[in-house]
């Protein structure tokens, strides 16, 4: 039998004679048993399956035979054919329990202390049965095996080439293989054709081909895979006739992929640390989601618990930290799975082997960073979510148009307002002014979240909630954190530099100022430090490049649940703002204050 | 061409529909525009079927404090917070602080205003652009569904 699969591999297959029907249940007994070995696990799962599928047959057998006396009498001629497959399969029931009792026999830790799963883990057994019929040969590629045709007793495998030993085979070539069962032993054979690139210019065919042969051997006692490779010149190319080229022994252990139970991250730096991470799946984030199902499970490493201490006006000092995240495997490592980084810019360097593990190091900017552990089982990568997390997006852009709008309003205010207005304008100003939230203008505050579609802030520590708003129950958009050259602040602070800077501006009487203060909460300390600079610029006593350590001093201080000083500076300008009367969602848009609109 | 017309109506209709805006939104752009006559208009249809219709009341002092209408404002003040204090909706009811506050602080500033200062800013309420000093008020009670308490459309006024 011929058949081509690709350009580059023609297939040829045989098969085996088929074996009796005892053998179907040594073949069970072997692929499971295989499964066992290969994981260093001595479960009776395995035997306990064969038994259980001989007394099915032998249940079947049992309802056939009452079936055919029902209808054909006690004398018909197939009786003797169905009593005869009765005996066997009884005769392999009996054979089957007791194996099974030869199992339990081992596994009993009183009888036998040395062998048995005295020492498994308590889901041994769920962990064989999650394998599959999957076996890496080391060297060689991964041998795939079918489920055996219980009439033929007949096995179909593949066997994924991934190894350079073999000469001119191209790697990932598939080689089909088919087999059958003698005994305990499961004999696989089969060959590809590879063809080479030198043409016949007489018959313009390949001018060598390769012919891959192998015989796979497996039993109880042996889970390996013995065979030879031959190169054999194409009996198609004149003058040759099928010689062999190159002969290559393969002589190779069968393990199995190991798979990956859980990621575990850890840091000395994070918060609540280590995160186990589920393994064989992958773990999604989403920085935007509420509360209480959170963004997803992740590590977190606030801005604070990273920074070296220094004068509080001075640029930030990144301590040098790392990260670890070890993979737990269902068994001891065979083959070397494969770490990435593939979300974050780190160094990755990678550590023991046993257990398998990795280092995250050099981390200089906020965001998430998520590393993949690949063992190649046949399951997506485990993945581990490392969350830096954001601030609010950089809005140093947005404040320096503000501060031109804020000029336009300030030059036109007493031209255009009469008393009532300006003082109304001006009380609005105050910092937790009901008139501040209320109606479609928001007056004289920023609010909602500043953010990056390309570098989202994370909403569970970057609330746009505030102490006041969580008293009232009713959240303003008063309380998120922005980046401000290059600093973590809260919008609050915003919003009173913009105003403090106005109304110094403005210059009003001072008896009107007083007003406006009149009823309600007086700006808090913080409040008026920002205020200050505010008007210290509108006064010319400080320039635009003075603020930046203003703005240092104003992240350290009053703050509910420490959240500026915990999320990481962002470096991606603002995309969300809306105009104060486009502004209808507190948690995706970010609005300055609403006088700065009414100059346009 | 009858089908031409059946569409061009149609789409109109859509449009309307499409743009349909809230009375506090219609009001305010009024205002913003400049046609506060008219918001006066409105507040005194309101209040001749009901004096005691807080929306008149509101939009009445609005449009004499734009005007510095000195001479009318402390009694609509006292009006507005005769009425606003015994509404019970609950968004009424929870601005309601605030705008009492400002009530409050208005009439300071009726006591710091000057015969020169009342003609200077007299000049000013033709200019448009400016927000309503109770729009947030007048917003809450439409949320409360004041806004419907007369009989009367507004939009067959606009």
């Amino acid at each position: 039998m011929e058949r081509l699969c690709n350009p580059w591999l023609d297939l040829r297959a045989s098969f085996m004679h088929a074996g009796s029907r005892t053998s179907l249940a040594f073949a069970f007994l072997l692929l499971i048993s295989l499964r066992v070995a290969a994981l260093d696990m001595s479960g009776c799962a395995a035997q306990q399956f064969v038994v259980d599928s001989w007394k099915s047959r032998v249940k079947s057998d049992e309802d056939a035979i009452q079936r055919l006396k029902q209808s054909q009498g006690e004398n018909s001629p197939s009786l003797s054919v169905l009593n005869a497959t009765l005996q066997m399969d009884e005769k392999s029931l009996d054979q089957a329990n007791a194996q099974l009792a030869e199992c339990q026999k081992l596994a009993n830790p009183d009888s036998s202390p040395q062998i048995g799963s005295k020492n498994l883990p308590p889901n041994s057994n769920v962990a064989v049965s999650s394998f599959g019929n999957e076996f890496e040969i080391p060297g060689l590629g991964t041998l795939r095996l079918g489920k055996p045709d219980p009439r033929t007793h007949k096995i179909g495998a593949t066997l994924m080439v991934g190894t350079d030993q073999l000469q001119n085979m191209p790697r990932n070539s598939i080689l089909d293989m088919s087999g059958d069962l003698q005994g305990t032993t499961l004999n696989l054979r089969g060959s590809t054709v590879t063809k080479g690139n030198y043409l016949d210019f007489d018959h313009e065919v390949p001018s060598y081909e390769y012919t891959l042969s192998i015989e796979c051997l497996l039993d109880q006692q042996h889970a390996r895979l013995d065979g030879t490779a031959s190169l054999v010149k194409s009996e198609r190319f004149r003058k040759d006739r099928g010689t062999t080229i190159q002969r290559v022994a393969i002589g190779a252990p069968i393990t199995q992929p190991c798979s990956v139970l859980s990621l575990a991250a850890s840091s000395d730096h994070a918060f609540r640390s280590p995160q186990i991470f589920e393994g064989g799946r992958s773990i999604p984030f989403s920085p935007s989601a509420a509360s209480p199902s959170g963004p997803g499970p992740h590590l977190a490493i606030f801005f604070k618990a990273v920074l070296t201490d220094g004068p509080v006006d001075q640029p930030f000092t990144i301590q040098d930290f790392t990260v670890v995240v070890r993979a737990n495997l269902a068994c001891a490592p065979r083959s070397k799975g494969e770490w990435k980084l593939v979300s974050g810019v780190a160094n990755l360097v990678v550590g023991s082997t046993d257990p398998p593990s990795v280092e995250l190091r050099n981390l200089r900017e906020g965001g998430l960073y998520k590393i993949t552990y690949d063992v190649h089982d046949g399951k997506p990568p485990s993945e581990a979510n490392i969350l830096l997390p954001l601030a609010g997006a950089e809005v140093k852009d947005r404040m320096l148009a503000d501060i031109r709008a804020a000029n336009q309003y300030a030059e036109s205010f007493d031209k255009k307002q009469n008393w009532f207005e300006q003082v109304t304008f001006l009380r609005s100003f105050q910092r937790y002014s009901g008139l501040a939230t209320m109606g479609t203008w928001t007056y004289g505050n920023y609010r909602g979240r500043p953010d990056s579609a390309i570098n989202p802030t994370v909403w569970l520590y970057n609330g746009v909630s505030d102490n006041i708003v969580i008293k009232k129950l009713q959240p303003t958009g008063l309380g998120a954190v922005a980046t401000w050259y290059g600093i973590p602040v809260r919008v609050a602070k915003l919003s009173n530099f913009i105003v403090g800077y106005t109304v110094q501006k403005i210059r009003v009487p001072t008896w009107m100022q007083g007003l406006a203060q009149w009823v309600g909460t007086p700006n808090d300390a913080s409040g008026n430090d920002s205020w200050s600079a505010g008007v210290d610029l509108a006064k010319n006593k400080i320039k635009m490049s003075d603020l930046k350590p203003i703005i240092m001093k104003l992240r350290l201080e009053t703050d509910d649940h420490q959240k500026t000083v915990n999320l990481w500076p962002n470096p991606a300008l603002v995309d969300n703002f809306k105009v104060p009367n486009k502004f209808t969602d507190i948690n995706r848009q970010f609005t300055h204050a609403g006088f700065l609109s009414w100059v346009n | 061409m009858k089908w031409l017309i059946i569409l061009f109506c149609l789409s109109l209709l859509c449009a309307q529909t499409v743009q349909e805006t809230s009375f506090s939104e219609d009001i305010d752009k009024l205002w913003i525009e400049g046609h506060k006559d008219k918001v006066l208009e409105i507040a005194q249809q309101r209040l001749k079927l009901d004096p005691n219709d807080i929306v008149g009341l509101l939009l009445k002092l609005e449009y004499e404090m734009a005007f510095v209408k000195i001479d009318d404002i402390p009694a609509s003040l006292t009006r507005v917070e005769e009425v606003g204090s015994k509404i019970t909706g609950p968004n009424f009811k929870e601005t309601w602080p605030e705008a009492q506050s400002l009530i409050s602080i208005f009439r300071e500033v009726l006591r710091h205003y000057t015969r020169k200062q009342i003609e200077i800013d007299r000049k000013k309420a033709s200019i448009p652009g400016k927000p309503m000093l109770f729009l947030f008020l007048l917003e809450a009670a439409e949320r409360d569904g004041l806004q419907q308490q007369p009989p009367l459309n507004t939009r067959v006024l606009l």
